[in-house]
């Protein structure tokens, strides 16, 4: 189960660590010192250090023989979140030089596609909020029915 | 690193539980909106040992850490319990720092209470110890120290009403120990009732100048954005539990409204809200205890985190709710103005954001 947003969650402990995109800001100085540009900042670094501390609160129930469920998945939307975010603002402090950049360019490329991998925003919510919550599923119309019926049952309904 | 609760820390949160399930706080906080007075909580704190939380053993205390006592406030955040702690933990921490023994003791055995007067720690920007001014947000200088007297204020000062005890962090950082009857206090609560506040006016108080180690007046500022962050979990927790348990039992055109993506996806963020300020909440343990350089990024970075995912928290409940929650016969509301008042003091989110991207911006100059 979710083996692709725990495999996400061991790799971004260490792989996105707001440390990486501190210095790229550092290349223009004054604009360490802009209330936003801080603002921006101090954010989507928490959100870094929250993914890299839930990776570990996630190795110490492993350790303890734990099964982890699908809260992890909850991990890979907030890396997604906090990646775009970091993305855009390095690219709004360096200006379209940063968009060449070949770290930041590809960063700021990658996570729209990146959203969907291992699951699509939308349907990992879905997971965490049935699995997780407890919430009851969206009606499916599918639930049950041969795929050789199921695309005549798709054409009746349209 | 372990990061998971002791037997022992599992059993200080239920005994903590256990022990404030003996008053209705909630309905008392409801109460307290028509005039009503809020239960006095503090023997309940006395027996189960929470004034002395941060006080050494030696002087009457029970010595834990910040997580102990950030356990404490999940569970008072939760049911809005109004316990004058705010303020106590930190100044107690502060007095029992500087070896001040007989005060001490009386505040670890309840007998008197103190209240921190805080100030925020100079920033990669700023020099000054700076304090929360009584309207707008252009920080003012923490009082000043000369000649064994304090002048100055300091405005929204948690539970600073009725201290016997103030220790104020003065303008060069380092901290002094006034009476509570030598300083003006004008009670400030407004806007949530379960929040007592103050603002203090220092006319010349005389004062004793504490003697601390170099980051003890700091140490106590991140105290506070802690314990601020660990009350605003045990919110969440709450407000996720009803508003789920809502979402199942509420149907409209024939469902329950938890199976509509649109409610189920924001039920999920007030969870990842909740999540990830957890994780956050074991690291400014575990830096309080064992990192105490990165206190400063841990303890802001979940206050910034518990803070919005409060404020998100709080709104997506009244929502989830419908028309119910948005009427005072519902907890509701109480929570929403908890979650406003409190991520606006000490401070406010906004300046734990910016504190985070200080300390990491120093750490990579310093590296560079």
């Amino acid at each position: 189960m979710n083996r692709r947003a725990r495999n996400s969650v061991a790799s971004s402990a260490n792989r996105w660590r707001a440390d990486r995109f501190v210095h790229a800001l550092l290349a223009d100085e004054a604009r360490t010192r802009d209330p936003e540009t801080r603002h921006r900042f101090g954010e989507l670094a928490t959100e870094f250090l929250a993914l890299r501390f839930t990776g570990y609160r996630m190795l110490t129930s492993l350790q303890r023989g734990a099964i982890p469920g699908a809260e992890g998945a909850l991990a890979k939307v907030t890396t997604i979140k906090a990646a775009i975010a970091a993305g855009d603002l390095i690219c709004d402090v360096l200006g379209p030089a940063g968009l060449s950049d070949e770290r930041f360019g590809e960063l700021v490329s990658d996570m729209p596609g990146l959203k969907s991998a291992g699951g699509t925003e939308e349907i990992l919510r879905n997971m965490v909020g049935e699995r997780v919550l407890g919430l009851p599923p969206e009606p499916r119309l599918d639930k049950g029915v041969p795929f050789s019926e199921l695309r005549a049952k798709e054409k009746a309904l349209a | 690193m372990n990061f998971a609760l002791s037997d022992e820390q599992e059993f200080l949160k239920e005994a903590a539980r256990g022990a404030l399930s003996r008053v209705n706080t909630v309905a008392a906080a409801r109460e307290a909106l028509d005039g009503g007075a809020l239960p006095d909580l503090w023997p309940i704190a006395v027996e189960a040992g929470w004034p002395g939380l941060l006080v050494s053993e030696a002087n009457g205390g029970a010595e834990l850490s910040v997580l102990e006592a950030m356990l404490v406030f999940e569970e008072l955040g939760r049911v809005l319990a109004s316990v004058p702690l705010l303020g106590h933990l930190p100044a107690s921490f502060l007095l029992d720092r500087a070896g001040a023994a007989a005060v001490v003791a009386s505040l670890a055995a309840g007998e008197s209470r103190a209240a921190y007067v805080p100030a925020r720690p100079p920033t990669d920007l700023a020099d000054g110890w700076t304090v929360d001014p009584s309207i707008g947000l252009t920080r003012a200088s923490a009082p000043a120290f000369a000649g064994g007297r304090v002048h100055g204020t300091v405005a929204w000062v948690p539970d600073a009403p009725g201290a016997e005890h103030l220790v104020v962090v003065v303008d060069d950082g380092r901290a002094v120990h006034v009476q509570g009857e030598d300083a003006s206090v004008q009670a400030a609560t407004l806007y949530d009732e379960t929040r007592a506040l103050g603002h203090i006016t220092f006319d010349g108080a005389p004062a004793t100048l504490l003697a601390l180690a170099p980051g003890d007046t700091a140490a106590a500022w991140y105290i506070g954005q802690a314990l601020l962050g660990a009350e605003a979990v045990g919110a969440i927790d709450v407000a996720l539990a009803a508003s789920v348990a809502y979402a199942k039992e509420r149907h409209t055109f024939g469902r329950a409204i938890g199976s509509y993506q649109a409610v189920k996806h924001e039920l999920v963020e007030m969870l990842r809200g909740l999540d990830n300020s957890r994780s956050l909440m074991y690291y400014a343990g575990w830096a309080a205890q064992d990192k105490p350089d990165e206190f400063p990024l841990a303890a802001s970075a979940f206050r910034l985190a518990a803070g919005k995912a409060f404020d998100h928290a709080a709104r997506a409940q009244i929502s989830v709710h419908g028309g119910i929650g948005a009427t005072w016969e519902h907890d509701a509301p109480l929570y929403f103005r908890r979650a406003q008042l409190s991520r606006r003091l000490l401070g406010g989110t906004a300046g734990a954001a910016d504190r985070v991207a200080g300390e990491l911006l120093t750490a990579a100059r310093q590296a560079a």
